[in-house]
C-alpha cells in the first residue's frame, strides 16, 4: 500500500506498507466467506518538505498496524482431547478430527445462505481402524445431536479456510450450526486407532472458490463418524439461533 | 493453485483541508456486487449506477466492490467485514483512490490473498 500527494498514485511517496497475507489466519466464516481475517493499518502524516501539491502533508514513516476489532482469538488447546475424536471423508480423503471445544460454537440463524441441504442421514454403528490424516483438505465435523452436525472445511497447511454446515435434520425449525471453529487440523495425529460409535452421512453443499473474491458452490457431501475415547458423549441438543 | 493478489478493505480516511479535519468513514455499503467503484463516492455513481455519499473520492477501475455471499445479491467471499456486508476488492494491478483536498492519516481493514484450493 503506498500513499502518494498526487492524484492517481503520483508524487511524492508519502508512506509504504508491505501487507501480510493473512486471508483466513485464525478466522472463519460468518457462516460462510473466506477473505475473514481484517487488520486495521494507519498511517501518521508529518509535515514535507517539499509536498507536490500544496496544503498537503507528507510522511516518510511507517505505517502502524494493530488488531481488527473482529480478528477471531487464538485457539488455546490444539491438541486433541482425550475424549472424542471424528473420523472424516471428505471427497475419499479420511482424516481425524478432534472433538471441538463447547466454546468454539457458534451458532448461527444464516445457515440458508449457505446453501446447506440436509437431505440424506444414515446412522451406524461400526468399527473403524484406521486413523489417516491427509495433508489436503480436511472437514472437521462436530455431532451436535446424532442428527445435527457442523462441518468445517479447511487444510493442514492454513490455520483456516471455509466453513461448512451439515443438519441432517432437527426437531425445531431453527437448527444448530456453527461458525468460527478453530483451526485444529494441523494438529491431527497420523496413527492407528480402533473406536466405534456411529456413522453419520451428511449431504450439504461445498462452498469453493471461484475466482479472486466470487464464491461459487458446488454440491459436496461428507461422511463423518464419531468415535469417543472415554465416556464422554454428546448431549443431543439443538440450541436455538442466536446470531 | 495460483494465489490471487486480492486486497479487500474498508477505509476510513481522516480528512482534511488545515482548517477542519474531517473523519469520512468508506464503507462500500450500498455499492453492488462486482462493481467498479468509479465515482461512487464523488457524486456520480458505479459502474452498476449505484450512489454513495459525495465525498469527493473518486476510484480507479481497478476498484472493484463486491457483497458478501451471506447477504442478498452478493457473491463475495468474504467473512467478518468490518461493515455489514460490502467490501472493496481488486483482482489486478492496483487500485487507486484519488481524493483531492489530501488527507492527513489513513487506515484501513485489510484482508490479503492465498486461496488454498481443491
Amino acid at each position: 500500500m503506498n500513499v502518494y500527494d498526487g492524484l492517481n498514485a503520483t508524487g511524492n511517496l508519502l508512506a509504504s506498507l508491505n501487507l501480510s497475507a493473512q486471508y483466513a489466519n485464525n478466522c472463519a466464516g460468518d457462516p460462510s466467506g473466506s477473505f475473514c481475517n481484517w487488520t486495521a493499518v494507519g498511517a501518521t502524516l508529518a509535515e514535507s518538505p517539499n509536498p507536490s501539491t500544496s496544503g498537503e502533508r507528507s510522511i516518510r514513516q511507517p505505517m502502524t498496524t494493530s488488531p481488527s476489532a473482529r480478528r477471531l482469538p487464538e485457539v488455546a488447546a490444539k491438541r486433541f482431547p482425550s475424549q472424542l475424536l471424528w473420523l472424516c471423508w471428505d471427497w475419499g480423503w479420511p482424516v481425524w478430527v478432534p472433538w471441538l471445544s463447547q466454546n468454539s460454537l457458534i451458532t448461527s440463524s444464516h445457515h440458508e445462505k449457505a446453501g446447506t441441504l440436509v437431505p440424506a442421514f444414515l446412522s451406524l454403528n461400526f468399527a473403524l481402524t484406521a486413523n489417516i490424516l491427509k495433508d489436503r483438505h480436511a472437514i472437521i465435523c462436530r455431532m451436535l445431536s446424532p442428527l445435527i452436525s457442523a462441518c468445517y472445511h479447511t487444510t493442514k497447511g492454513s490455520s483456516a479456510a471455509l466453513s461448512y454446515f451439515c443438519a441432517a435434520s432437527c426437531p425445531q425449525q431453527l437448527c444448530c450450526l456453527h461458525r468460527n471453529l478453530p483451526p485444529l487440523v494441523n494438529d491431527a495425529v497420523v496413527g492407528i486407532h480402533i473406536h466405534q460409535l456411529w456413522l453419520e452421512f451428511l449431504q450439504f453443499q461445498l462452498v469453493v472458490h471461484g475466482i479472486g473474491a466470487m464464491m461459487t458452490r458446488s454440491p459436496g457431501f461428507a461422511l463423518c463418524a464419531a468415535a469417543p475415547f472415554t465416556e464422554i458423549m454428546p448431549e443431543p441438543r439443538c440450541a436455538l439461533m442466536d446470531k | 493453485m495460483k494465489p490471487l493478489n486480492i486486497c479487500l478493505l474498508t477505509a476510513s480516511l481522516l480528512c482534511g483541508a488545515p482548517a477542519s479535519a474531517a473523519v469520512i468513514v468508506l464503507d462500500f455499503e450500498g455499492a453492488g456486487n462486482s462493481a467498479q467503484l468509479l465515482n461512487f463516492y464523488n457524486g456520480g455513481t458505479d459502474s452498476q449506477g449505484n450512489s454513495g455519499t459525495n465525498h469527493g473520492i473518486q476510484f480507479g477501475s481497478n476498484a472493484l466492490s463486491i457483497i458478501d455471499a451471506d447477504a442478498p445479491g452478493g457473491t463475495g467471499n468474504i467473512a467478518n467485514e468490518p461493515s455489514p456486508s460490502t467490501v472493496m476488492f481488486f483482482l489486478t494491478g492496483s487500485a487507486n483512490l484519488n481524493y483531492a483536498p489530501g488527507f492527513d492519516t489513513a487506515s484501513h481493514f485489510i484482508t490479503a490473498p492465498r486461496q488454498p484450493r481443491r
